[in-house]
């Protein structure tokens, strides 16, 4: 057993408060993703629990023990660094075994392990080179294999993909994605990609100026933000925001409308807002539709700011009242749209989030609760 | 190539064949001196000698002369490979720690180590001549080493933690986390990747102790214990100075230099380029 249990983790350096009271938990086999803007912490967080760094605050438990008074040996971890830091100077055999010796282990034993976690690696034809004589695709499977080969109870891995061209990315995003089933060790793994974030996951937590913000399955994140910063930072295009006033017409039969310069939208029966209340409405691209007739209550008018062409898909941004909404457009369909045009989308209002709108939110103003069922939003 | 760059091309040339030649021209002159027998001063600019000879060689290693040169090569070896290892050995250790763990008043000891070089040599040949008296270490090859220390060591350890300052530290990070104490974080990680920096740090050790000759003509007054540049300056008299043994012992000086540089060679431009270029 080998849950991490982070309890309300506190760093500061040189003065300034790094992580301000995190609290997590990994569960055993579990791979949480580490996600946030740079700057936010992630690597701060990693270099604590791996014990690189010490706790200003909180307790780090790892398999039911209390680890943050042990040095980083004795906490049975081991780390995949975003440079891979492997030792120039000795053979890829000698870099995997490196841990292995210092533990004084038979050497029967270190050959049969590095062998084997080589087999895995696909790195056995490689044993006697040296790091500067790999791709680098190699040398982020070597660095790994160093982790592999001395069965730690928990991986840390900071951005091990980064230094990837897409295509590599891709191959061993996946092979990373088998060797977690195959080991079935708790990992924690940092990323700035929302595609890895996604497809490796069990559970995500993102993290923002030290504070965590949600955690949870991916689509969880995803499709029920606790507050707008979640909201905007998952999903690429990202999700847009209008500013708006919840208005509740009497002879709708209590119906909420949502209106802001240049649109007025029906809001879904769930969310129940009084009148006058300041919301930002969250849309995702993908309930915008191209659509040159749709009832008024689901409908945005505005002019194109810009086209991206991708291929088979394009993002459009259109200019409604003083925001912009990005929306995902099959490209063929669009013809010959021109920055200035003017164009109607149909808004699924139903995908429509709602987050609280005022000063002090500072773009994490919490979501909405909607009554329905289906948009369990959290107000955090 | 056009012909205009091929001109310019062989006027390079020229430009460093006669760049060479003037550097070598003092040179030739002295391994003149050194194979023209006798010991006068011939002004002639020819590079050449007239008659060659070995005579000045055979007299310095003491066959049919008066020279001790094995003896002053001796000692000097002693004192430059002395003052080498004890550079490397503790300003090794001592640059690992400044350059990897945090201590109480270590930036405190780095200034003062940067201090100790910012006096002349000279200014402290008193001072250490009264604590050699002292210690009975005047006209003693180990108190040679002691003074020549107390300026390489502070050098190498400065010169030693730039170099280490340059590898990342993510490597030790590594290490600890694979289990390794800070003594085979230095032992096993840091030291064998410092290589180049090493031989740097022991050469200028080496140089620094192989060519003094003002503090050792200071503090060694017994003959028997001379280094080669106090032996080679007797030769050079208030009246008449021996230019032929002169010369046939700059050469005989050079020489060990000349092939500390060339095997260190490799590690040296490696050492010298390191900081410069990650990886
Ligand atoms: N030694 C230090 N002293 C003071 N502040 C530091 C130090 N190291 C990091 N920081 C600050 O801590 C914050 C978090 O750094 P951290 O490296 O954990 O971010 P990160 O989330 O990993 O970012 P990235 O995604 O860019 O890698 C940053 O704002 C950084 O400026
Ligand atoms: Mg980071």
């Amino acid at each position: 057993m080998a849950e991490v249990e982070l309890k309300g983790i506190r760093k500061e350096l040189g003065g300034n408060a790094i992580l301000r009271g995190i609290d997590l938990a990994v569960a055993d086999g579990e791979l949480l993703v580490l996600v946030g803007p740079s700057g936010c912490g992630k690597t701060t967080l990693l270099r604590l629990v791996a014990g690189l760094e010490e706790l200003s605050g909180g307790e780090i438990w790892i398999g039911g023990r209390r680890v943050d008074a042990l040095p980083p040996a004795e906490r049975d971890v081991a780390m995949v660094f975003q440079s891979y830091a492997l030792y120039p100077h000795m053979t890829v055999r000698e870099n995997m075994a490196f841990g292995l010796t210092l533990k004084k282990l038979p050497r029967v034993e270190i050959d049969r392990r590095v062998e084997e976690t080589a087999a895995l690696l696909e790195l056995g034809a490689l044993l006697d080179r040296r790091p500067r004589q790999l791709s680098g695709g190699q040398r982020q499977r070597v660095a790994m294999g160093r982790a592999i080969v001395r069965r730690p109870q928990v991986f840390l891995f900071d951005e091990p993909l980064s230094n990837l061209d897409a295509a590599l990315r891709h191959q061993v995003r996946l092979e990373l994605g088998k060797l977690h089933r195959q080991l079935g060790s708790t990992m924690i793994y940092v990323t700035h990609d929302q595609v890895e974030a996604m497809t490796l996951a069990d559970r995500m937590a993102l993290l923002r100026a030290g504070e965590l913000m949600q955690a949870g399955p991916p689509l969880e994140l995803y499709e029920q933000p606790r507050n707008r910063f979640v909201g905007g930072f998952l999903g690429a295009p990202p999700m847009s925001f209008l500013a708006a006033t919840a208005r509740v017409d009497g002879a709708g039969g209590g119906r909420c409308r949502a209106e802001g310069r240049g649109f007025s939208l029906e809001l879904p029966g769930s969310f129940e807002l009084h009148d006058g209340r300041e919301i930002w409405l969250g849309v995702r691209p993908e309930d915008l539709a191209l659509a040159p007739v749709a009832p008024e209550g689901r409908l945005l008018r505005g002019s194109v700011d810009a086209v991206e062409i991708l291929g088979w898909e394009a993002h459009v941004e259109l200019r409604v009242g003083d925001g912009t909404v990005t929306a995902r457009a099959e490209a063929a369909r669009l013809g010959a749209l021109r920055p200035g045009a003017p164009l109607s989308l149909e808004v699924r209002t139903e995908g429509l989030r709602i987050f609280e709108r005022s000063a002090e939110g500072g773009g994490a103003e919490p979501a909405l609760a909607a009554a329905g069922k289906g948009a369990r939003a959290h107000v955090g | 190539m056009s012909r205009p760059s091929a001109v310019r091309h062989a006027l390079g040339h020229a430009a460093v064949v006669a760049a060479t030649g003037a550097a070598l021209y003092p040179v030739l002159w002295v391994i003149k001196m050194a194979l023209s027998p006798g010991q006068a001063f011939d002004p002639s600019p020819s590079p050449w000698p007239r008659v060659v000879s070995l005579q000045n060689f055979r007299d310095l290693w003491g066959l049919g002369g008066t020279g001790h040169l094995w003896r002053e090569l001796g000692n000097s070896l002693i004192v430059a490979v002395a003052t080498a290892l004890v550079g490397l050995l503790s300003s090794a250790t001592a640059a690992f720690a400044f350059s990897r763990l945090r201590f109480r008043g270590r930036q405190a000891s780095l200034a003062f180590f940067l201090a100790t070089q910012m006096f002349p040599g000279i200014m402290m040949a008193i001072p250490l001549y009264i604590l050699l008296d002292d210690l009975r270490l005047l006209d003693s090859l180990t108190g040679l080493v002691l003074v020549y220390s107390t300026t390489s060591v502070p050098f190498c350890v400065w010169s030693l933690k730039g170099y280490l300052d340059t590898l990342p530290r993510e490597l030790d990070e590594a290490a600890r986390i694979d289990g390794a104490t800070s003594w085979q974080i230095f032992w096993k990680v840091i030291l064998p990747l410092a290589r180049p920096a090493l031989a740097v740090t022991a050469l200028f050790a080496f140089l620094s102790a192989w060519n003094e000759y003002i503090l050792a003509a200071t503090f060694l007054g017994d003959a028997r214990k001379y280094t080669l540049p106090v032996a080679l300056q007797s030769y050079v008299g208030e009246y008449h100075t021996e230019w032929g043994h002169f010369a046939a012992g700059a050469i005989v000086v050079s020489i060990p230099v000349m092939l500390v540089f060339f095997a260190l060679q490799k590690h040296l431009v490696a050492g010298l380029t390191a900081g410069g270029v990650k990886g």
